[in-house]
């Protein structure tokens, strides 16, 4: 009986032991899941100083003569990427798992025209460079895993 | 399917308002989508002209057969569609030869087809309608370099016909042609977003719009509720036809205040954006601080970068410094633009206001809206701010954008110095979020083309263990570009 009870003993620990752990992921998972998801934001490229570009025409019609403006190129635009922002969301935890540069793009009016014409691009880009950042956040169920603490993350 | 069959709707709705303005319209609606404009008019104009109309001159045979040669057809029988294609079919090959650096070739082309234009501008009757038809009727997904030709050929036939319509009114003709096709190019914008912005570049800022077509721009503000890539259009269009009634007399500024006073409060977004555009600048700046406290109670993310923007561009720098400050409390990111229009006009404005801000030790995202717009626009001057930020500054925020900017803009060697001594603090270690912007910066380090500097940075950060995920994706990426296959 001795020997049929350690028997059994040995076989209940490590279930036992499992179960708990079960118990203690399942517990602080039903009460702590941030219910934090994420929703996506739409890149977005905004154009500043806007100036004139082109040849433009001169109108020359009998007496009537007027001149006509040309196209028009952005000095420079920032370009935010397609990213995700936080929102609430049931059953879901968020983690950043990187940066996303936002770019300050400056451009230059095409030179080369046939006619009024440009030829390639109406506005050619000069440089694109990173002067701000958005968080790169991906969104988690908490039925698959609690967050975890992870150190300089924001 | 039936995105092309509501593009042809439109195509169809805009018809009676190219009838208006003369004698396409009956060829327009009688015939064919595809136009083909007749080299007299089917029916007269609805006004008379001013002077003599150009369909009853002849053709100007010289110019014709100048391109005889090139396998045009007998000038007799020419219309639109013929020229246009001729027109189309030269400056295809014109810029292939330009590109191909056969400059005398093109030269020839050029002038062949200068000659063509010329016959398209002043011998066929409404060439301005007829290429707005044209232009409507090339798909905005088509970006084959013929239908690229296409669209700017027809833009610039509309640019030029606008501003003769105009011309002729001025000098003492009737405003209906002009009214006619400018409610053409307004029936036309809900087409699509490209067609939208091309049609409302021809119009903003320009004298065109009139009261005749006030309740045209009021109709596409209802329409910009469902294509919300209307409102930023709609709103510049109320603005433009604002300035052009308040120029011509037709309305006091003290009304179109009223008027904006009453579309401050609309559900409709254009109005509502429109009106406080208006509202910033109108008479002298009275009505701002109305507009700023509406923005902030509501917290409207997008008036507020509208505003700062305009603010930035138009109004004094030092009564627009203290707007972007205030605006910067509801969107800090949204307001970089214009923080970069502000620092170019008056950089030492904005210098002292970041040692004012640092040595008051508050605001830390407004510093770093000082230092990227210094930094960028802002001369050497902002570029002294920018590294005195980076040694000085307390705030993480501010330093890094202040190391972005010295990565973009100073020598190779101070940025790395920058980089590398941000990677060796020991503060920055075990930091995921400051080596993700380390990564940000060393981007911009590439690109000035040292690709020595840049393995040197990129050993320090692909050591470290701390490094995320999509951040080591992006920095493989940038190897990739800018280090040649050993240096990886």
């Amino acid at each position: 009986m001795i020997i049929h009870s350690n028997r059994r003993s040995v076989r209940t620990v490590p279930i036992l032991t499992l179960a708990s752990l079960l118990c203690v992921a399942a517990i602080p998972c039903a009460e702590t899941c941030p219910d934090e998801g994420v929703r996506p934001v739409p890149a977005t490229d905004v154009a500043y100083h806007v100036t004139t570009c082109g040849t433009g025409i001169e109108v020359n019609s009998g007496p009537i003569r007027a001149s006509v403006k040309a196209g028009a190129c952005p000095a420079y635009s920032i370009a935010t990427p397609a990213h995700n922002e936080r929102m609430a969301k049931k059953g879901y935890f968020t983690k950043r798992v990187g940066t996303l540069g936002v770019k300050l793009i400056t451009y230059q009016c095409n030179s080369r025209w046939f006619l009024f014409i440009p030829i390639g691009s109406h506005c050619q880009v000069k440089s694109a460079v990173n002067h701000g950042e958005v968080p790169d956040i991906a969104q988690i169920p908490c039925s698959i895993g609690l967050p975890q603490p992870t150190a300089g993350v924001r | 399917m039936a995105r092309r069959q509501s593009r042809e709707r439109r195509r169809v709705a805009a018809l009676p308002l190219l009838a208006a303005g003369g004698g396409v319209a009956a060829c327009l609606l009688l015939g064919s989508l595809r136009l083909v404009v007749p080299q007299q008019p089917a029916s007269p104009p609805a006004a008379p002209r001013a002077g003599k109309p150009d369909a009853a001159r002849p053709v100007h045979r010289a110019a014709l057969s100048a391109t005889a040669g090139e396998g045009l057809a007998d000038p007799g029988s020419l219309e639109f569609g013929e020229l246009f294609e001729r027109l189309v079919a030269l400056s295809v090959r014109g810029i292939a030869a330009r590109k191909a650096g056969e400059e005398s070739e093109a030269a020839r082309l050029e002038a062949l087809a200068e000659k063509v234009l010329d016959l398209l501008r002043n011998r066929v009757p409404e060439s301005d309608s007829a290429a707005l038809h044209e232009l409507t009727g090339i798909l905005s997904e088509d970006h084959t370099e013929r239908s690229r030709v296409c669209r700017a050929l027809c833009l610039g036939l509309l640019r030029f016909g606008l501003a003769r319509r105009l011309a002729r009114f001025e000098h003492g003709g009737s405003r209906r042609a002009l009214d006619d096709l400018v409610h053409a190019l307004l029936a036309c914008l809900p087409q699509d977003e490209r067609i939208a912005a091309e049609l409302s570049g021809l119009l903003i800022g320009a004298r065109y719009l009139g009261i005749v077509h006030e309740q045209a721009i009021l109709d596409l503000a209802l329409t910009a509720t469902e294509d919300g890539f209307l409102v930023p259009h709609v709103v510049r269009l109320l603005e433009t036809l604002w300035r052009n009634l308040e120029a011509s007399g037709a309305r006091s500024s003290t009304e179109l205040a009223s008027l904006a006073l009453l579309f401050q409060h609309d559900t409709n977004p254009s109005k509502r954006l429109a009106a406080m555009r208006h509202l910033l600048t109108a008479e002298g700046g009275r009505f701002r601080e109305l507009v700023l406290q509406e923005i902030l109670e509501k917290r409207d993310h997008s008036a507020a970068a509208e505003l700062a923007a305009l603010a930035a561009s138009t109004i004094a720098p030092a009564d627009s410094l203290p707007i972007l400050e205030r605006l910067s409390a509801i969107d800090s990111q949204a307001m970089t633009g214009a923080f970069m229009v502000l620092s170019s006009r008056a950089p030492k404005l904005l210098a002292e206001a970041y040692e004012r801000s640092l040595a008051d030790g508050t605001r830390p995202s407004y510093r770093a809206q000082l230092v990227t717009g210094l930094g960028f626009q802002g001369g050497a001057a902002g570029l002294d701010v920018a590294r005195t930020a980076f040694a000085n500054d307390p705030s993480t925020e501010v330093r890094t954008r202040a190391m972005l900017v010295i990565s973009a803009r100073c020598d190779t060697a101070e940025g790395e110095r920058a980089l590398t001594s941000v990677l060796e603090d020991r503060g920055t270690a075990g930091d995921s979020t400051r080596l993700g912007s380390v990564v940000s910066a060393l981007e911009n380090l590439a690109q000035r083309g040292d690709p020595n500097a840049t393995a040197r940075v990129a050993a320090l950060l692909r050591g470290n263990p701390a490094l995320l995920p999509g951040d080591r994706t992006r920095l493989r990426a940038i190897l990739d570009r800018s280090l040649p296959d050993t240096g990886r």
